[in-house]
């Protein structure tokens, strides 16, 4: 089974959810601003790369975790992915696709669009970070709620 | 061949465009309105999912033809579909996206968007048909185009 966190760049939200979900940052602390711009991919996918999905690694029940930026109609591509994964007769069960970016707060997004859209790292990627670290429970929860349907899927007790 | 004609949320060209192809209305002449609106899937414009893949039907050729609205930046929604598909096994390379926005005049390109936004296609969709219909020999031709390139002598991919 595989797992894609989305999110508008695969840059913030998804990548850090992803890194909790494969054991990069553990759940029960409160990651430093340091930690969560280590994580891979953390701040430094260019738009021209929306689109593309890049891999976290793999969960504790062997799902491998990806994530992937939809861009600015991040819900229409997600439908869109779907029918067409449906049109294929591919079974739900092979594949979670998770939106990261719901529910995330205005300092992650004014600081991914002064790093990501202006070019102000310096400024923009501490902000991020500091927008992830205060929603950071709140990505726990979304990361506990996707293990647990992950092993509904896999018939895993 | 799976042909996807895509367009606007909330215009109708893509979905007159895949009607076209599939049989569904007429190639040679500018049908009326109600000939337009009695298409069942038209209708989807105005009441569907942006995202969601709309079947028309299939046609003599056996490929199979849909349509598509969308509000994202459309090589995002491709290359996402692409990626995403790579990764699940999924071969997405018999596919053909056929843009049909160059083919509407500059008032159905202002309008689909607005109505798709603002989701109010079902008290526009008169007025999208009336656009459309001017716009109807262009997508007969742009159909006819798509109809060559999956030909034995085309450029499909």
């Amino acid at each position: 089974m595989k797992v894609f966190y989305h999110c508008y760049g695969s840059s913030h939200t998804s990548v850090v959810a992803a890194a909790i979900h494969v054991g990069g940052l553990a759940p029960d602390r409160l990651p430093s601003l340091g930690e969560i711009q280590d994580v891979p991919h953390f701040d430094r996918i260019r738009a021209a790369e929306l689109g593309t999905v890049f891999v976290s690694g793999r969960g504790p029940d062997g799902e491998e975790v990806l994530v992937v930026g939809f861009g600015p109609g991040r819900k229409i591509v997600r439908e869109a992915v779907l029918s067409l994964l449906e049109l294929k007769g591919l079974p739900p069960k092979d594949y979670l696709l998770v939106d990261a970016l719901d529910g995330a707060n205005w300092v992650v997004r004014i600081g991914g669009m002064l790093s990501r859209r202006l070019g102000l790292v310096s400024i923009g990627r501490p902000l991020a970070a500091l927008g992830i670290r205060l929603m950071f429970r709140r990505l726990v929860r979304l990361v506990e709620k996707t293990q647990a349907e992950v092993r509904r899927r896999q018939g895993c007790p | 061949m799976i042909v996807i004609y895509h367009g606007h949320a909330g215009a109708v060209s893509a979905a007159v465009a895949a009607a076209i192809h599939s049989g569904l209305l007429p190639e040679d002449r500018v049908p009326p309105a109600r000939e337009i609106l009695a298409v069942p899937e038209v209708w989807a414009v105005a009441s569907g999912t942006p995202g969601r893949l709309v079947w028309l039907g299939r046609d003599g050729e056996g490929h199979d033809i849909h349509f598509l609205g969308h509000r994202a930046r459309f090589d995002v929604l491709e290359r996402a579909v692409r990626e995403v598909g790579a990764r699940l096994g999924v071969d997405t390379s018999d596919i053909l996206y056929v843009d049909t926005v160059p083919a509407v005049g500059w008032a159905a390109r202002f309008l689909g968007p607005v109505v798709g936004f603002l989701g109010i296609g079902r008290l526009a969709l008169p007025a999208l048909v009336a656009l459309t219909r001017a716009a109807y020999p262009r997508l007969a031709k742009l159909v006819r185009q798509t109809r060559a390139r999956l030909g034995p002598d085309g450029d499909r991919p």
